[in-house]
């Protein structure tokens, strides 16, 4: 026990300690009645790596926050050892990754779950990380990289929420959790001339919860039937494909993915399974692209525009009973993807445009962020100024609004109406 | 022969090195095969306002291959850059992004583009090719006692620039580039830089460079601390997981 306190100590000692973080104070305000938004945020961040040689140890923690009632909680978002050799890069533990080439809104990017309380928030912010075992091999102007997920994580959404209003009033019961846990993907990137180009594939459970079976009842005989919902997770093959390449001051990034969504069949007992019982088998395909494109003026303003889009392009369903072969006709829900880019759920077809410009030495920043429904009605404007009165202090305050389709009360904007909010952020960076 | 050797001496000595050979000869003066430090940058507005910003530095091949790791401000601590320098085709460039967990590709194109804020832009930082400039000499002038070509340098049609031309003052004695002017697309002056160099070993390399925005009434000093030559740098840190740690020295 004397030794390995003692190598603990000397190689802690040998070691290079790296920290840093952010302390965040945030007001957020309804803009249709001035009232409070109380959802919980990340108000303390802590990134901690520990490097020794070819080995890193890598956390992520947090604090995250809730105004009223006062509330807190520890959220360890990251917790990896990390292994460089010559050849790559090795990792295990609980990660983010990040794949594709867009910034943000990647349909190739399927490895993490989403947490939607932070669906507004950029880059890794709204992910949730996963045990996985990840490797990465470099050769020449290529890389290889491989991800193998052992546990299965689903997205998070704000359950019961009343201040966000896509949020349903309790989180659903999964009847049917996901059975095999196993996830992998890959993903080969390569320099080709002056472009980047990344092919991928990953296979693994939705993050979403979809309807899997149903237990059917008629209030009166040869009615309509009444179909209590039974949920669980459907199996996706993602293949996608990603660029980055530049054409005189432009750079173009795009990003396109296939996805292959079925039902696992459940294996019901055929002897137990009540008559009531069907099960809804899915074999769905669908896209979902981003094409961004990005320039620069000569004052340093970065002006980007992203054109989202998602699109089903085939899809089959079918109830069944296992007792039966007789061809049963029930309704079938809505198509939800439970894959991909988190904005698909806003529109099928967007428009995304954003501008960020820098003043008086970095020390103020302007960004507005517009988001336009192309397929129907809507749109999201954001705007946000931050100022920086001190070194590593920043004031942020940002606008938010939906506008939405009044004669579509179903339409997300619309829906998202309510939300339009004035935020305020105190920001300390460590 | 004789006759036309002579003409020849005569007129080396009465004119000396043309502009192309002078620059021939500050590019092939004795540099380390790698360097490492912390560069330290002051930006001064017109106001007098100042921000600091510190990165820690490597290269080799005489800065081609080049990576940052951004310690201050601390918004952007553990942001990194990497920059390979590729003969004739465009500059590699990729920066590490934490706040994304990505490596982005970023343009090498537009290289009048500020870094960091800087006065200092990409094209600044990067190597100035012989082949793609023409130069001039003009006459020679003394800068602190210190006796110096005067070469205009212009860069050739074709050439990925954000200048017209430079004027450059090159101490005789040691090579070693003291002052320029940077004159934009319009030929109108649009940086000053001034240079200080220090002895390091058998090398002379640079400690300190002040460059002015004349039009932006905007200044950053440039200091290079700790600096340490001929370390052994393997050509292999010049990968993008590399970005990704910082490291230890």
């Amino acid at each position: 026990m004397k030794k390995l306190t003692f190598i603990f100590s000397i190689s802690f000692m040998l070691a290079q300690v790296n920290y840093s973080g952010e302390v965040t104070a945030k007001s957020m305000t309804r803009i249709s009645n001035k009232l409070q938004i109380n959802l919980p945020y990340r108000i303390f961040s802590l990134n901690l790596g520990y490097t020794l040689g070819s080995i890193d140890i890598n956390t992520v923690t947090g604090i995250e926050y809730r105004n009223k009632p006062s509330e807190s909680n520890y959220v360890l978002r990251e917790a990896y050892l990390a292994y460089y050799p010559e050849w790559g890069e090795v990792k295990f533990g609980k990660q983010i990754h990040a794949w594709g080439s867009a910034d943000g809104n990647n349909p190739t990017d399927n490895i993490n779950p989403y947490d939607y309380y932070y669906l507004f928030k950029i880059g890794e912010g709204r992910k949730i990380g996963v045990i996985s075992f990840s490797t990465k091999l470099y050769f020449g102007n290529a890389n290889l990289e491989g991800v193998i997920i052992p546990k299965y994580e689903k997205n998070r959404f704000p359950y019961g929420e009343k201040d966000f209003p896509l949020s349903i009033p309790t989180e659903p019961k999964i009847k049917y959790p996901v059975e095999n846990e196993y996830e992998f993907g890959f993903r080969l990137q390569t320099t080709l001339g002056e472009s980047d180009i990344g092919l991928s594939l990953f296979r693994g459970s939705d993050r979403a919860p979809s309807l899997r079976a149903g237990n059917i009842t008629y209030e009166v005989e040869g009615g309509i039937p009444q179909i209590e919902p039974l949920l669980g997770y459907r199996e996706t093959l993602v293949t996608g494909l990603d660029f980055v390449t530049f054409i005189g001051d432009l750079t173009l990034r795009g990003e396109a993915a296939h996805f292959r969504s079925r039902s696992p069949i459940l294996k019901l007992n055929l002897f137990k399974t009540p008559l009531s019982l069907y099960e809804f088998q899915q074999d769905i395909t669908y896209s979902q692209y981003v094409l961004q494109v990005e320039y620069t003026t000569n004052s340093d303003i970065i002006l980007s525009g992203q054109l989202i889009g998602n699109s089903v392009l085939d899809e089959a369903y079918e109830w069944y009973h296992s007792s039966s072969i007789e061809y049963v006709d029930f309704p079938s829900p809505e198509f939800q993807p439970g894959m991909g880019n988190p904005i698909a759920m806003f529109s099928e077809l967007a428009l995304l445009l954003s501008s960020t410009g820098v003043l008086m030495d970095d020390r103020l920043e302007l960004k507005s962020n517009i988001m336009a429904n192309l397929d129907e009605k809507g749109n999201m404007f954001s705007a946000s100024i931050g100022y920086s009165p001190w070194i590593n202090w920043k004031l942020e305050t940002i606008i938010t609004k939906f506008n939405g389709d009044k004669d579509d009360l179903d339409n997300t904007f619309t829906i998202m109406e309510d939300f339009s909010n004035l935020s305020f952020n105190i920001i300390y960076n460590f | 022969m004789k006759k036309y050797f002579l003409i020849y001496l005569l007129s080396s000595i009465i004119y000396g090195q043309s502009g192309i050979e002078i620059a021939k000869m500050a590019d092939t003066r004795k540099t380390p095969k790698d360097q490492s430090n912390i560069t330290k940058m002051v930006l001064t507005n017109s106001k007098g306002k100042q921000r600091t910003n510190i990165v820690r530095s490597k290269s080799m091949d005489g800065n081609k291959k080049q990576i940052m790791w951004f310690m201050e401000p601390k918004d952007d601590k553990g942001v990194a850059f990497l920059k390979i320098e590729n003969d004739g085709k465009d500059d590699e460039m990729r920066m590490w992004l934490p706040a994304f967990k990505k490596v982005r590709r970023i343009s090498s194109k537009k290289r009048g583009d500020s870094f960091m804020g800087s006065d200092l832009s990409y094209e600044d930082l990067s190597t100035r090719e012989i082949a793609d400039h023409d130069y001039s000499r003009l006459d020679d002038q003394t800068i602190n006692s210190k006796l110096c070509y005067v070469l205009e340098i212009f860069p050739k049609k074709g050439t990925n620039s954000s200048y017209s031309k430079h004027i450059s003052w090159i101490e005789q004695s040691t090579l070693m580039i003291l002052k320029e002017e940077s004159f934009d697309k319009r030929g109108q002056l649009k940086k000053k830089k001034e240079f200080s160099n220090k002895e390091l070993y058998e090398y002379l390399v640079m400690k300190r460079i002040f460059v002015e925005d004349v039009q932006k009434k905007h200044s950053t000093e440039v200091t290079f601390e700790e600096l340490k030559v001929d370390t052994g740098i393997s050509i292999n840190l010049f990968q993008e997981k590399n970005l990704k740690r910082l490291p230890k020295n």
